[in-house]
C-alpha cells in the first residue's frame, strides 16, 4: 500500500471518528438543560404553537455573561418557524437559565396551533399565564392571574388585585398586559404580555431573576431633591476639553421618578432619579444634570449632564424664504472638475513658458 | 504654426479630455454593488462625553454593515466629514447608484419656517453639519435632500436629533418637500405609525418628535445608555436578519428593560427647554414600514 493511500485512510478514519463523536454530542447532553429546548418547550406547551407543522431551523445561539446582571450567563436564541403560508421568527433570551423574553413575530402568514386559542385576548392571557405558571414552576403568577379574573374583554384599564396592579393598553392591532407588584408604595416591574393581530408576540419577564433587597424609602422626594441640587452644583463636563462649571441652577422646574434599581447584581433597591434644570442652555447643549439617587442611604449613583439634540424651532421663525440648491446639482462632482482644470490649466502653462525660454 | 506649438496645444487638449473625463470614470467604477450605507453626524455643540459616544457608536455601525459584506458603498462620515454639501452630494450619489441606502445621522435638529407661493408658511427642518451655527450652508434642509432623493430608495432613514419625526411630511409640486421623512424617503405617504401599524412599502424613518434623547443618558434600565440601543439595532438588523421592528422591540427588551410600546422612550418623555420656557413632550417615532428587513 503506498504512503498516499496510507494516508488517506488514516484520515478518513479520523473524519469519521470526529463525525461519530459529534452526532452523538445531542444525545449526550439531551438529559440537560437547554435554551433552544426551553424555548422550544415555551412555544409547545405556552403558546401552543403547533412546532410538527413548521420546519424549525435554529439561527444563532449566542451565550454571554454580561456585567449588568454580575457575570450570570445569558443566553440568545434565535429560530426560524417556516410551513406552507406562515413565517414566523422566534427570538427568545434566557438569564440563569430562566425565561427574560421571547418575541414571537409573524412575518408571513398566521400561526398554526395545537389548538385554536381562544377569540377573547383576555381569555388568550388567562390561557398563557396558565400554562406559563406550569412552564416556569413558579407561584408567585398565582396573584398575577387574580388581576385577569377582573376584566373580561380588552379595553384601556387600570385593576389591581392585591399587591399586585394590571395596565391593559389596546392600540388597536396591538395589546399589551403591563404588572407591576407595589412594595411600600415602590412599583417594582412585573411580567408584560403583547398581542398583535391577536397572536402573543412579546412575553416579557424580565424581573423575575432580581429579588427585592429593601423597599424602604428613608430619603423623601424632597430630601433627595436637595441631595441631587447639592451634588450638582459641584459637577461640571467638558467641551472640548474645557470644563463647564460655571452655571446655574434653577429652583423649578424638578423633574423626579422613584424606581427600583439594582445596586448589587439582581438585588433591588429603591432609587430616586432627580432631574435639575439649568437657566440656560449652556455650551454643548447642556441644559439639566440628572441625579441618581439611593432611597433608602441617600447615597448619590450617578451625577450626568443631559444635553439637547436641537432647539425646536429656530430663534429667528418665519424667515425669507431660502433660496433652493439646483435639485441637479452636484456640488463635488463640480469641485473635482474645476480643480482638474485649474491643475490642467497651471501644468500647461509651466510647460509653456519653459518652452519658451529654451527657445529665446 | 511652430512644432512646439502644435504639440504644446495637443498636450493641451489631451489633458482636458483627461481631466473631463476622469470624474466619470471615478463614479462608474464604484458602482459594483446595489446598497449603500452612510453615517453623519455634528460634532457642533456637544459634550466631550456625547461626542465620544457618537462617534464610538457611528464607527461601530459601519463595522456592522461591512460585515454583511453587501455594502460596497459604506461610510462613516461623522464628524468633520458631515459637511452640507458633502451630505447633499452624497444624497444625490446614492439616489444615482443605488437600490437601497441606510442613513444613520447623529447631531442636532431644528426647524424654522419659509415662505412658498404656491403653500405659504412652510415648516421647513434642517439637520445640523458639523459646523453648526446658524450660517445656512451649516443647515442641511429637508428641501435640498428632497430633490436629491427622488428615486426614493433611501429606504431606512434614522435620525437621532431633535423633530426629525415631528410629521411625516409633504411633497409638493416641481419635487417640493418639506419636513425630514418625506424629504428623505421622497415618500409623504408613510405610515405614521410603522410600529404598530406599518405600511406595505420599501420605506422606514426612525426619528424624534421634539427633543431626542442623548446618547450619553442612562435609560434607566441596569446602567445602560440610550446609546446602546442605535447600537443594538443595527447589530440586529444587520446581522441578525431581523425587521426594524423586531430589532427595536428586542432592543427595548435588551435595554430599556420592557415592550418598546410600554416605554416612555415611545410612549412619551419631557424635556424642559429653559430658553424656550417650558415642557415639550417627545418621543421616539418610526413611520412607513417597520416590518421591513434591509440587505444583510
Amino acid at each position: 500500500m503506498s504512503s498516499s493511500i496510507k494516508s488517506f485512510h488514516v484520515a478518513f478514519v479520523l473524519i469519521a471518528v470526529l463525525v461519530l463523536s459529534l452526532s452523538w454530542m445531542p444525545n449526550v447532553y439531551s438529559t440537560e438543560w437547554s435554551a433552544e429546548k426551553r424555548t422550544l418547550s415555551f412555544l409547545t406547551d405556552v403558546v401552543m404553537l403547533d412546532l410538527a407543522s413548521y420546519n424549525v431551523e435554529l439561527l444563532h445561539h449566542n451565550v454571554s455573561y454580561p456585567v449588568e446582571y454580575g457575570g450570570i450567563m445569558e443566553e440568545e436564541i434565535s429560530l426560524e418557524l417556516k410551513t406552507n403560508g406562515s413565517q414566523i421568527r422566534v427570538i427568545a433570551c434566557f438569564r440563569n437559565k430562566t425565561l427574560a423574553f421571547c418575541l414571537i413575530s409573524v412575518r408571513e402568514g398566521s400561526p398554526v396551533y395545537t389548538k385554536a386559542p381562544p377569540t377573547n385576548i383576555v381569555d388568550s392571557a388567562k390561557s398563557i399565564l396558565e400554562k406559563y405558571q406550569t412552564y416556569s414552576e413558579s407561584s408567585r403568577l398565582q396573584e398575577i392571574k387574580g388581576t385577569l379574573d377582573q376584566i373580561d374583554k380588552v379595553k384601556e384599564t387600570t385593576v389591581t388585585s392585591g399587591n399586585v396592579k394590571l395596565q391593559v393598553s389596546n392600540s388597536g392591532r396591538r395589546v399589551s398586559f403591563n404588572w407591576e407588584y407595589t412594595y411600600d408604595s415602590v412599583e417594582v416591574s412585573g411580567p408584560t404580555m403583547v398581542f398583535f393581530d391577536g397572536a402573543l408576540y412579546n412575553f416579557v419577564d424580565i424581573w423575575n431573576i432580581f429579588t427585592v433587597g429593601n423597599t424602604a424609602i428613608k430619603v423623601s422626594e424632597k430630601e433627595a431633591i436637595n441631595i441631587a441640587k447639592e451634588t450638582a452644583k459641584n459637577f461640571s463636563w467638558t467641551v472640548d476639553g474645557v470644563e463647564i462649571n460655571d452655571f446655574v441652577i434653577l429652583e423649578d422646574p424638578v423633574q423626579t421618578k422613584m424606581s427600583m434599581q439594582a445596586r448589587e447584581p439582581l438585588t433591588l433597591y429603591p432609587h430616586w432619579r432627580v432631574n435639575v434644570y439649568l437657566d440656560t442652555v449652556y455650551p454643548g447643549g447642556v441644559s439639566s444634570i440628572a441625579v441618581g439617587v439611593w432611597a433608602d442611604t441617600g447615597e448619590v449613583r450617578y451625577c450626568q449632564e443631559l444635553s439637547l439634540g436641537g432647539r425646536l424651532s429656530a430663534e429667528e421663525t418665519q424667515s425669507a424664504t431660502i433660496v433652493p440648491l439646483p435639485h441637479d446639482s452636484t456640488g463635488q462632482t463640480n469641485l473635482y472638475q474645476t480643480v482638474i482644470l485649474i491643475a490642467v490649466i497651471l501644468v500647461l502653462t509651466m510647460v509653456i513658458v519653459s518652452i519658451k525660454k529654451r527657445h529665446k | 504654426m511652430k512644432k512646439t506649438t502644435v504639440t504644446t496645444s495637443g498636450l493641451l487638449w489631451l489633458l482636458l479630455l483627461l481631466g473631463f473625463s476622469t470624474t466619470p470614470l471615478i463614479n462608474v467604477s464604484t458602482v459594483a454593488a446595489d446598497n449603500a450605507s452612510l453615517m453623519w453626524g455634528s460634532t457642533w455643540n456637544m459634550t466631550d462625553g456625547e461626542e465620544a459616544l457618537s462617534d464610538s457608536v457611528c464607527a461601530a455601525i459601519r463595522y456592522h454593515f461591512s460585515l454583511t459584506g453587501e455594502y460596497d458603498y459604506l461610510h462613516d462620515y461623522y464628524g468633520e466629514e458631515t459637511e452640507k454639501m458633502q451630505v447633499l452630494y452624497n444624497v444625490t450619489y446614492c439616489n444615482d447608484n443605488y437600490d437601497f441606502t441606510s442613513i444613520f445621522y447623529k447631531g442636532h435638529g431644528c426647524h424654522e419656517y419659509h415662505y412658498n407661493p404656491t403653500y405659504g408658511w412652510v415648516p421647513h427642518y434642517w439637520l445640523y453639519d458639523d459646523d453648526g451655527g446658524s450660517a445656512s450652508d451649516d443647515k442641511i434642509y429637508d428641501q435640498h435632500v428632497g430633490y436629491r432623493a427622488t428615486a426614493g430608495t433611501h429606504d431606512l432613514v434614522f435620525l437621532w436629533a431633535c423633530g426629525t419625526g415631528d410629521d411625516v411630511g409633504h411633497i409638493g409640486n416641481y419635487n417640493y418637500t418639506w419636513y425630514m421623512p418625506a424629504s428623505w424617503c421622497f415618500n409623504d405617504d408613510l405610515s405614521d405609525d410603522g410600529f404598530n401599524d406599518p405600511d406595505e412599502g420599501d420605506d422606514c424613518f426612525l426619528g424624534f418628535i421634539n427633543y431626542s434623547k442623548p446618547f450619553d443618558e442612562y435609560t434607566g434600565y441596569q446602567s445602560y445608555k440610550y446609546s446602546a440601543i442605535a447600537n443594538g439595532f443595527y447589530v440586529r438588523t444587520t446581522l441578525c436578519d431581523e425587521t426594524v421592528n423586531e430589532a427595536l422591540n428586542v432592543c427595548a427588551n435588551y435595554y430599556l428593560g420592557d415592550d418598546l410600546d410600554s416605554t416612555d422612550f415611545y410612549n412619551e418623555y419631557w424635556y424642559y427647554d429653559p430658553d424656550m420656557g417650558g415642557n415639550s413632550s417627545c418621543r421616539f417615532v418610526v413611520y412607513g414600514n417597520g416590518d421591513i428587513t434591509i440587505p444583510n
